[in-house]
């Protein structure tokens, strides 16, 4: 009886002993993820920045280039330059759009770890309070309630 | 100068990509998990395993019945694990519902019956067994459904069960006595039948035809018993075997045809057997029977019958109408049967008294001195169980004894004048029954049983016995009445060795034992004088010399030479010799008796003529060979040998007398023995009641 107690005892505490690893295990990945997803937010944000400056200096280049090589002052050099400001416009838009929208990805995926974290932690809750009962119940199946008269 | 298309590089810095993190440290964490769960699941089996044994344990021990010995519940305790519990419950259910159950069979068993043995009536069943389960209810709780649940069906099954058997019992009841009551009715129409009463006229009312019938008293008890066996059959048809319905209705016929053929067969016996003659072969009771058989066999023959005899057998009732009755087919050949077995009992009867008749005309003829003839003389003894030589050497020593006080009829007919019935004549004669009386030890009655048949009045007749015969028993009475030295049975059996010899044989034999001696030497050894002791000792020491040797057979001789042939004071002597020698010495013989012999004759002599005395020696004795020469018989004669007389008769004297003053003397004694007995234990009494001490049990005889 004695042995049969002790492995159900030892099984309960490595069964434990798992749950608390398994959590700490979830945590630190959960934890690494959202470190992650962080830093890739910033570089995007540094990307995107760095590409309408380019933008922006690459148009400045162009406008001067045009003014300098025509010199003039027609129609037909507004209706280029407009067409070149839509251009610039439009790719800066695109280039933010791409930018924002890389942006909301890694702050999901960075609240996605921080979720798994919590549930990691919540499955360990419950997987403890399921092991404790699971050794509770057997104990109480197994072991005399008295002594018999 | 041209217009440069508007170009924009794309940006250094972008995206790299998530590195997804190891889940290795979680893997092992599951894995963990898996061996701590694996571990306790391991524990919980082998605890469960071992608490299911515990719940098994305690079934097994577990008693169901209480100190009264009846099933009662106890709860599984609470102390036992719920494994143990639930592993213990079904067993510990199951236990206790085989012993309810077993208790129910057996206690419906048990109150099928009594205590006094009887059965129980459906009634006094169901309240002992509604007890049964109240009470096994009330100890029980638990199975209270299951109780009533069981028992119900079987209360069911034996309530029915006593009911169908009470019906039953009560048919078979019936059965029984209808059968019985039938019997007796039958029993009684037929000896109805076979008394005259049977056949008296009585007049019924009311027939179906109108007006009284006139009819006999037979016919109105046949109509009655055939009606009840109608009854009968309606209600227990069931319960007769196959044919049984038949052979009852036969009975009936065979009650009534049988007593009235019994009733002429008595009227037979009746008339007729009163005439018969014991000594006419002709039986007419037998005749009439027979035809009367005959008739039943084949009615027409009647008209061939001898016409005195159908006319007796018409006038008794028995003519052939009544044996061609069709009624009678069926029961013809039993009654047949039975007349056959009648007709052969009553001529044993006859053939019986028959001879019983004739054997009394013989004893009484017999026992008035007349002489019966062989073939009377062997019916008689047939009747005595006597009917070969062999049954004589059965009897011979017990029945047949002619030293004891009784005279059987063998004793009369054997010292009878008639002539000798064959199995007398073959005891001696047949070789194969003499060996078997020598073999069986009673050659001395044997020797006995011939002295009687052979010595008439002192005078030897040999009965139509041969020569042989005569040698042969002639040898054995000279050695027992002489020197007896060895059994007389080893003697016979010696004796009968030599007698097989040739006669060269026994002389060289003998020759060659003797050596250089003679018969002479022998003789001197006898001192035999006269001519007839000197035949005597000449024909037997021959034999003696075989049988004994030529040593013994001298001191033999030498012992008994005064001894065989002793003198005599009373002896008759033709020559007047006062002391003469017999081998019949009355002083030699009676020896210690002596005196009472004399005293004997004296009385006996007294009755005729006072004066006369033994002594007074006017008188002498003539032996008489027949009672041997043990206690001998004389007659008493006159000293010129002339015999006196006692009613015509001579008188006769010794042997039986001294016997019996022998018995008188041992009565005395033994009466003087009880008497010293009493006084004996008279005295110890006395002694007894003197100190104070118990009185014993004396057996006083």
């Amino acid at each position: 009886m004695a042995l049969d107690i002790a492995l159900i005892g030892a099984g309960f505490l490595l069964t434990q002993r798992g749950i608390q690893d398994e959590k700490a295990a979830l945590v630190g990945a959960a934890n690494s993820r959202e470190r992650q997803n962080y830093e890739e937010m910033k570089r995007s944000q540094l990307g995107a920045l760095q590409d309408h400056n380019a933008r922006v200096s690459a148009f400045n280049e162009y406008e001067q280039s045009l003014i300098l090589t025509t010199a003039r002052q027609d129609r037909s050099i507004k209706a280029i330059r407009k067409s070149a400001e839509d251009k610039a416009r439009m790719g800066m838009d695109a280039s933010r759009i791409r930018s924002l929208g890389q942006q909301a990805r890694f702050a999901m995926a960075a609240d996605q770890a921080r979720m798994d974290r919590d549930a990691a932690r919540r499955a360990a809750r419950n997987k403890t309070m399921q092991n404790f009962l699971n050794a509770g119940t057997k104990m109480y199946q197994i072991t005399p309630t008295g002594t018999i008269d | 100068m041209a217009i440069k298309k508007f170009q924009v590089q794309t940006p250094l810095v972008s995206p790299i990509g998530i590195v997804q993190p190891s889940m290795a440290g979680a893997r092992a964490a599951q894995s963990l998990q898996q061996t701590g769960y694996s571990l306790a699941e391991q524990g919980y089996k082998l605890a469960v395993a071992e608490q299911q044994e515990v719940g098994r344990e305690y079934a097994v021990q577990l008693q169901t019945r209480n100190e009264d010995g009846i099933v009662e519940y106890k709860p599984i305790p609470d102390a036992m694990s719920p494994v143990a519990k639930r592993t213990a419950k079904s067993l510990v259910d199951s236990k206790y519902q085989t012993a309810i159950k077993l208790d129910l069979l057996s206690k419906a068993k048990q109150a099928r019956v009594r205590d006094d043995g009887s059965p129980a009536t459906a009634d006094q069943f169901d309240v002992d067994m509604d007890g049964w389960v109240k009470k096994t209810t009330e100890l029980n709780p638990r199975y209270k459904a299951y109780i009533e649940e069981i028992s119900a069906p079987t209360i069911a099954e034996h309530l029915t069960d006593i009911r169908v058997k009470a019906y039953d019992t009560a048919m078979k009841k019936d059965f029984k006595n209808k059968a019985a009551e039938l019997d007796e009715a039958i029993a009684y129409m037929s000896a109805l039948a076979a008394s005259d009463a049977g056949s008296q006229e009585v007049v019924v009312g009311g027939s179906e035809i109108g007006g009284p019938a006139t009819t006999t008293n037979l016919d109105v008890v046949r109509g009655r018993i055939e009606a009840s066996i109608n009854e009968f059959i309606d209600l227990h048809g069931n319960r007769l075997e196959l044919g049984k319905q038949t052979e009852l209705r036969n009975a009936v016929k065979l009650a009534y045809h049988g007593g009235r053929v019994k009733n002429i067969a008595s009227k037979i016996a009746a008339d007729y057997m009163i005439s018969l003659n014991p000594y006419s072969d002709y039986n007419q009771e037998q005749d009439l029977l027979r035809s009367m058989l005959s008739v039943l066999e084949s009615p027409e023959t009647m008209q061939d019958l001898p016409a005195d005899t159908r006319q007796k057998l018409e006038q008794i009732g028995f003519t052939q109408s009544f044996a061609a009755n069709p009624d009678m087919a069926a029961v013809r050949s039993k009654l047949k049967t039975e007349l056959r077995t009648y007709a052969n009992d009553r001529e044993k009867i006859f053939n019986t008294n028959k001879t019983r008749f004739q054997n009394a005309v013989s004893l009484n003829h017999f026992q008035e001195g007349g002489v019966l003839s062989t073939a009377r003389s062997e019916q008689l003894l047939q009747e005595q169980g006597i009917r070969s030589g062999a049954d004589i050497i059965n009897k011979l020593g017990t029945e047949i004894n002619f030293f004891d006080n009784k005279t059987t009829l063998l004793e009369q007919l054997a010292m009878s004048n008639s002539p000798l019935p064959k199995p007398l004549r073959d005891v001696f004669e047949d070789d194969a029954l003499y060996d078997m009386a020598i073999a069986s030890g009673i050659a001395g009655q044997l020797l006995s049983l011939y002295e009687n048949m052979t010595f008439q009045n002192g005078v030897f007749t040999s009965r139509g016995l041969d020569d042989q015969t005569i040698v042969k028993m002639e040898a054995l009475r000279t050695y027992s009445g002489s020197l007896q030295s060895m059994d007389l049975n080893t003697f016979a059996t010696k004796r009968a060795e030599f007698m097989r010899m040739s006669s060269s044989e026994r002389d060289d034999i003998v020759t060659r034992m003797m050596g250089s001696d003679t018969i002479d030497t022998f003789l001197d050894k006898t001192g035999a004088k006269s001519g007839d002791e000197l035949k005597f000792f000449n024909d037997l020491i021959p034999l003696l010399i075989y049988t004994h040797g030529p040593s013994k057979t001298k001191d033999i001789l030498n012992q008994s030479k005064n001894k065989i042939f002793a003198k005599s004071k009373h002896i008759y002597s033709p020559t007047g010799d006062a002391d003469a020698t017999s081998r019949y010495s009355p002083e030699a013989r009676y020896g210690a008796y002596y005196p009472t012999f004399e005293l004997h004759v004296d009385a006996a002599l007294n009755a005729i003529d006072p004066s006369l005395t033994l002594k007074s020696g006017r008188v002498k004795l003539i032996p008489d060979p027949r009672g041997g020469t043990q206690m001998p018989y004389y007659y008493v004669v006159k000293t010129d040998g002339s015999p006196i007389m006692r009613n015509n008769r001579p008188l006769v004297v010794g042997g039986m007398a001294v016997s019996r003053a022998m018995e008188l003397a041992y009565q005395k004694s033994q009466n003087d023995h009880i008497t010293d007995l009493r006084a004996a234990a008279d005295r110890y009494q006395q002694s007894q009641q003197g100190t104070g001490g118990v009185t014993p049990n004396v057996m006083v005889p």
